[in-house]
């Protein structure tokens, strides 16, 4: 799934950042998980292909 | 009689001469009221006209409307209308706006019908397949799973959620109102035997075209949980108030 990508993209990232700065979604309409939301202060959104790379 | 002017051209019955004195002093009785002929302005009361046609001119408005046979009448008083019933007056205040039925409230009560599965720390929409009821047909329940009701107004919102038992994290439930959560519920997990329930609820305003409702659920148990009980999971607006 989106968040275990991520996480292993950025082990630092904590429970709290995915309910503030964070937001992962989905909408139920079959195109699967996505990042809504964005705002970390130092860690880069990471890229489709960064995420493709995660096994 | 002959010099004594008498025109009634415009008269559809005729009015035998004999009911007039010979001085016309004698007034004509309609209803209950005598006219006189000489008057210009007269007032006629317990009057009863069939098939009348005005053609001209404007009817003042009553201060009181009555129908004698169901006993029902309808009178203003400051501003406010009063409808009486057998007796019994309902007061409507004085006010703008529109007036509410049963026809023009939207109401919808929708549930799960095959569960969603949340991922961890991810917004999840609520997939509600069945609708016990959806007076207006606002409710997508083949799609978009959303409430878009076309009347303007404050609408009371309950969501309810509840997943498969977890005993980590915390499970969260979000009334989205165009694509962005405004309220949400909150609740620890139930624990490796208990399901976790989380109920919102909430007044909000949606503009009655374009603005619309959702029902997303998000976990961190660490792995990915399902929705579970097709009646524990239901998602229901109506009409309260118009805007």
């Amino acid at each position: 799934m989106l968040y275990d990508k991520i996480m292993a993209l950025y082990p630092s990232l904590t429970i709290q950042d995915f309910l503030t700065v964070i937001h992962l979604q989905n909408d139920s309409d079959g195109k699967g998980d996505y990042i809504a939301k964005w705002e970390h202060p130092t860690l880069a959104r990471p890229t489709q292909e960064q995420l493709d790379a995660v096994q | 009689m002959a010099g004594v002017p008498f025109v009634f051209g415009n008269a559809t019955t005729s009015i035998p001469l004999t009911n007039l004195d010979a001085n016309f002093n004698t007034g004509l009785t309609i209803g209950n009221t005598t006219v006189g002929l000489g008057n210009t302005v007269t007032t006629l009361g317990n009057v009863t006209l069939n098939n009348v046609t005005i053609v001209s001119g404007t009817i003042p408005a009553p201060t009181s409307i009555a129908n004698g046979t169901s006993n029902v009448s309808i009178s203003s008083s400051g501003g406010n209308v009063n409808v009486t019933t057998a007796g019994t007056t309902a007061t409507f205040p004085q006010a703008t706006g529109i007036v509410m039925v049963s026809g023009n409230m939207p109401a919808f009560s929708a549930y799960q019908n095959a569960s969603t599965t949340v991922n961890n720390s991810t917004n999840t929409k609520i997939a509600l397949q069945l609708e016990e009821f959806d007076t207006a047909n606002a409710f997508d329940s083949t799609t978009n799973y959303r409430f878009t009701p076309q009347v303007a107004g404050y609408y009371q919102v309950n969501g309810c959620v509840n997943f498969a038992t977890s005993a980590t994290g915390f499970r969260f439930i979000n009334i989205f109102k165009n694509g962005s959560s405004i309220k949400a519920g909150q609740n620890i997990a139930g624990g490796a035997i208990n399901f976790t329930q989380i109920t919102v609820s909430a007044i909000v305003f949606l503009n009655g075209s374009t603005d619309y409702i959702e029902l997303y659920a998000n976990q961190n148990s660490g792995g990915s949980l399902a929705t579970s009980g097709s009646a524990d999971v239901y998602f229901q607006a109506c009409l309260v108030r118009t805007s």
